[in-house]
Formats: structure tokens, C-alpha cells, sequence
């Protein structure tokens, strides 16, 4: 398994706007966006703070039975749960309190967490990186194929996917996105849109 | 020894050196002519591919290397997979139509095409893969890069990697369950050809795709159980003993190689592709809300960006 080292916190959005590709802002706009109708300053990475309840989900979850039993047959060793409680323990803290250590904290353990994910990812040496998309993406497909798509449901779909008549809209079927959206004039300092 | 006339004037030495001879040049012949016929063989091998109806259909960008003998057999195997692949739409014969109830492969294909819409509308680990692609700059559109066909029946989706194509087996992925499953395999590979330079060609990246296919999206412990990989006694790591006879499966249905050098292959470059989990961040246990959480944790990556701006 591979070992995480600690690394500042610039490499970390670094890597971030790197690996995001050029189809997209950098994170740091992003969050000015999202603190803006604040009145107090909030550190730049409060974004990367999840609702408080899936800290405390994910903490039941790592110690429930099930999950124990397949960290053994997967890593071999059960893992360690107690940093799901102290990031749920620090987001109350912030959520009730205001308590800007306690974000802190819970930042840091988020960014260590995506390092870690990235680490793995760059790891693997098998394979070069792109630094763009492979040339035939978007090729021409041969006139018999594109004659044969003419009338078919994923053509319509797709057309109306491009056209904005369809929307790929929240999963869980629920007005959940819609709710996110209309929210944002509440002035919450931890983002609740989690779908 | 044929009947003929015999000289009894020859001594038997003479008679032994003519028919030595004989047999000399009867061997130089025969090994002649099968030289002759080889080499019309490969002859009449190469101009066949070149002038193939495939060929024509869709150019192979890929130019045939030096291991031609490989490349044919690739194609070969990966054909007979997907057979409409290269341009003939399945036609069943009267016993099919008959006694296998086919002969309704377009309903079929409309019937799959609608199934695909609906995943792609409501799983999980679906819209992940097609975010997290979007953001790397590779946006999936539906009906350019997924197709619903008539497959052999050892398979239920597959990945064209010439037309850039997700290919549903519309006639084995039926339920939902498995366009799902057959979805979010083939569209790792895709997600794995966006970002690095995939070569189908090479073993190792092939292993290496099917490693983290197989290690993301199956290999529970029942499964592999089931598959008799993972005993019910030693439970300790066996996941990744799941995930390497996963892998190599997926390797040999698509290669033809003995399944020792697959296996060898697999083993090569396990350890650096089981540990990346890239877009999902975890390996997903069944029957959890792992799906749902690994799709909210898009936000920290930033697979969500691509959709969020207008």
C-alpha cells in the first residue's frame, strides 16, 4: 500500500485545476462564488465541508458489522473509524457554533483525503497522462451507422438532451436540486446542494 | 513399393543409389511445394484484409505492425464477439425465428435504447462516470458513443475502441440490473482512454483497465464466492484474488492468449492499478449507500464543475 505524505495545501488545488482539464474554472472561483453572500470572511476550501450528516453516517457505517467484514476481506485489517467521528464532531462544532478551528480541521481532513485519492491515481505508472482528449472522441461514425441512428430513441433523446428540452436532473427523483438552488439566497455558510 | 518393371541388369547398389535419388528429389518436391503454398496462403491473407468489406466500413486508424499474425487474430476474436460491428445487421435464420423466438431486433434495440435511458437518468455510478468524464474534457454524447446490438451470447456490453463506442448487447443485458452493470464497466475504460493514453494493443493497459473495472464495480465477497475464486475459509484479502480472476477472464474472452500469460500479465501490473479508484474514490459494497456517496463525493474532486457552469 502505498504511504501519504503531507503536502501543503496550494499542491492540493494544484493538482486539483491540473487534473480538472479545460472545460472548467478553478476551484478558487468557485468558492469566492459560493461566499459571496457572506458577511464574514470564511477560509477559501469551506466548500470541500460536506453536510454534517454524512460525516455521521459514514462514522456508523465504518463500524457497522458489514463493513468491518469487508475491510478484512479487503484490506486484510479493520480500519480505523475515529477520523469520521472528530470531522463530524469539528462540523457540528462549526455549523452550531461558528467554531473556524473547527472548519479548519475538517478542510484539512478533506484535502487529505482527496490527496490521497490522487496520489494513488498518479501513481500508476502503467499508462501516460493526456493532456488532451484522444483524437477520434467526437470522429465522424461511418454514413451506415449515422443512416441507421436517424429515427432512434437515443437520437431524439441526445437532440433533446443538446437542445435543453431534456435535463439530466437530480437522481434520487426528489425536487432535491431544485431546492439547492432556490436556497443559495439563504445566506448558509456550508453548501446543503449535495446532489 | 509400386509394381514395375524391374531391370535385372542393374546390381542392387545401383538400384539403391537410383531410388535414394528418387526419394531425395521426391522430399526436395514436396517441401517446395508447401513453401509455394504458404506463401500464396499469406499472400492471398494480406490482400483479403485489404480488400475486406470491414476494412472498407470503418478505416482501422491502428496501421498492422509487424505482428500481423496478432492483429488479425484480435480483430478476429473481437468480431466474432460483436458481430454487427462490422456493418451486417444480425439476420436470424428460419430456426431462430422459430425455436429461439428472434427475428425482433429492432423492438429489441428501441427496447434497449429506452432501458439506457433510463439508467443513464437514474444510476448513480452512471451520471458519475459521465460527469467525471465531461470535467476531463470528454463529453459523452448518447447517441454517438453508445450502441445497443446484437452480440454473442458470452457477452453483455463491450468497448470499441477504433469508433470510440460503448457497444449494450441488447440481446443478453435485458434487465436494467445489467445495462447498468455493462454501462458502468465499459464506460471506466472510456473514462480511462480520456485521461491516459490507452493503447488496446498492449497487454499491460488492457490488464490494467479490466483490474480497475473489476475492482470498482464487482467483486463482492458473495460473488466471489460464487465464482469460486474466494473460499469461504480464508477471508483475508481475497478481494483482490476476485478481482485478478475477474480480470483475467475479461482478458482472455477478448485475446487470444494462454491463461498463464494473462494471469502473468495481470500480476505485472496489479498492485499500481488495484489502489487507483479513480472518479469513484471507493470500491463500492453492495447493497450500501456507497454509490450514492461516492456520486455526492464528485464535489470534492470537481467532476461536478463541468455541469455546474453554463
Amino acid at each position: 500500500m502505498v504511504s501519504v505524505a503531507e503536502t501543503s495545501s496550494s499542491s492540493v488545488s494544484d493538482i486539483i485545476t491540473q487534473n480538472i482539464g479545460s472545460s472548467s474554472e478553478s476551484s478558487s472561483t468557485v468558492s469566492s462564488e459560493a461566499s459571496k453572500p457572506q458577511q464574514q470572511q470564511v477560509p477559501a476550501f469551506t466548500w470541500l465541508v460536506k453536510p454534517c450528516f454524512i460525516y455521521k453516517d459514514e462514522y456508523k457505517d465504518c463500524k457497522s458489522f458489514r463493513a468491518r467484514f469487508n475491510q478484512y476481506f479487503v484490506d486484510g485489517k479493520t480500519s480505523d473509524c475515529t477520523g469520521w467521528k472528530e470531522d463530524y464532531d469539528n462540523c457540528v462544532l462549526w455549523e452550531d457554533k461558528d467554531d473556524v478551528d473547527a472548519l479548519n480541521k475538517v478542510i484539512a481532513s478533506e484535502k487529505k483525503r482527496v490527496q490521497k485519492r490522487l496520489k494513488a491515481h498518479y501513481a500508476n505508472d502503467v499508462w501516460e497522462q493526456r493532456s488532451e482528449p484522444p483524437a477520434n472522441w467526437n470522429s465522424e461514425l461511418p454514413k451506415w451507422i449515422t443512416k441507421e441512428y436517424e429515427g432512434s430513441f437515443l437520437k431524439k433523446k441526445a437532440d433533446d438532451l443538446k437542445s435543453g428540452e431534456e435535463k439530466l436532473g437530480p437522481i434520487s427523483g426528489s425536487r432535491a436540486g431544485e431546492r439547492a438552488s432556490h436556497g443559495e439566497g439563504e445566506g448558509t455558510s456550508s453548501s446543503c446542494s449535495i446532489v | 513399393m509400386p509394381f514395375r518393371k524391374v531391370d535385372c541388369s542393374e546390381s542392387v547398389e545401383e538400384a539403391l543409389a537410383r531410388l535414394d535419388l528418387e526419394s531425395k528429389r521426391n522430399k526436395a518436391e514436396r517441401l517446395a511445394k508447401a513453401e509455394a503454398e504458404k506463401l500464396k496462403k499469406a499472400q492471398a491473407k494480406s490482400a483479403g484484409v485489404r480488400n475486406s468489406k470491414e476494412d472498407a466500413r470503418y478505416e482501422d486508424p491502428l496501421s498492422l505492425d509487424a505482428d500481423k499474425e496478432r492483429e488479425l487474430s484480435l480483430n478476429e476474436k473481437a468480431r466474432k464477439l460483436y458481430p454487427e460491428r462490422g456493418g451486417d445487421a444480425y439476420k436470424p435464420g428460419w430456426f431462430d425465428v422459430v425455436f429461439k423466438g428472434e427475428g425482433r431486433e429492432g423492438l429489441d434495440k428501441m427496447k434497449c435504447e429506452m432501458k439506457v435511458w433510463k439508467v443513464v437518468q437514474n444510476s448513480y455510478l452512471v451520471r458519475l462516470l459521465l460527469d467525471a468524464l465531461k470535467s476531463s474534457g470528454c463529453e459523452v454524447d448518447l447517441r454517438r458513443h453508445i450502441s445497443c446490438e446484437v452480440c454473442d451470447v458470452s457477452v453483455t456490453g463491450g468497448y470499441d475502441p477504433t469508433l470510440n463506442q460503448v457497444v449494450i448487447c441488447q440481446n443478453t443485458a435485458r434487465y436494467k440490473g445489467i445495462i447498468q452493470g455493462a454501462l458502468t464497466h465499459e464506460l471506466i475504460h472510456m473514462f480511462d482512454n480520456c485521461r491516459h493514453k490507452l493503447d488496446f494493443k498492449n497487454m499491460q493497459h488492457l490488464a490494467c483497465t479490466e483490474i480497475r473495472a473489476a475492482n470498482l464495480a464487482h467483486c463482492s465477497y458473495m460473488s466471489g464466492v460464487t465464482d469460486g475464486s474466494v473460499s469461504f475459509g480464508s477471508i483475508k484479502e481475497q478481494h483482490q484474488e476476485c478481482v485478478k480472476d475477474r480480470a483475467v477472464r475479461s482478458v482472455l474472452a477478448v485475446r487470444d492468449v494462454s491463461s498463464e500469460e494473462a494471469r502473468e500479465v495481470v500480476d505485472s501490473v496489479f498492485e499500481r492499478c488495484y489502489n487507483d479508484l479513480e472518479p469513484f474514490g471507493r470500491r463500492i459494497r453492495r447493497n450500501s449507500d456507497h454509490m450514492q456517496k461516492a456520486y455526492w463525493d464528485r464535489k470534492s474532486m470537481g467532476y461536478d464543475l463541468a455541469n455546474r457552469i453554463k
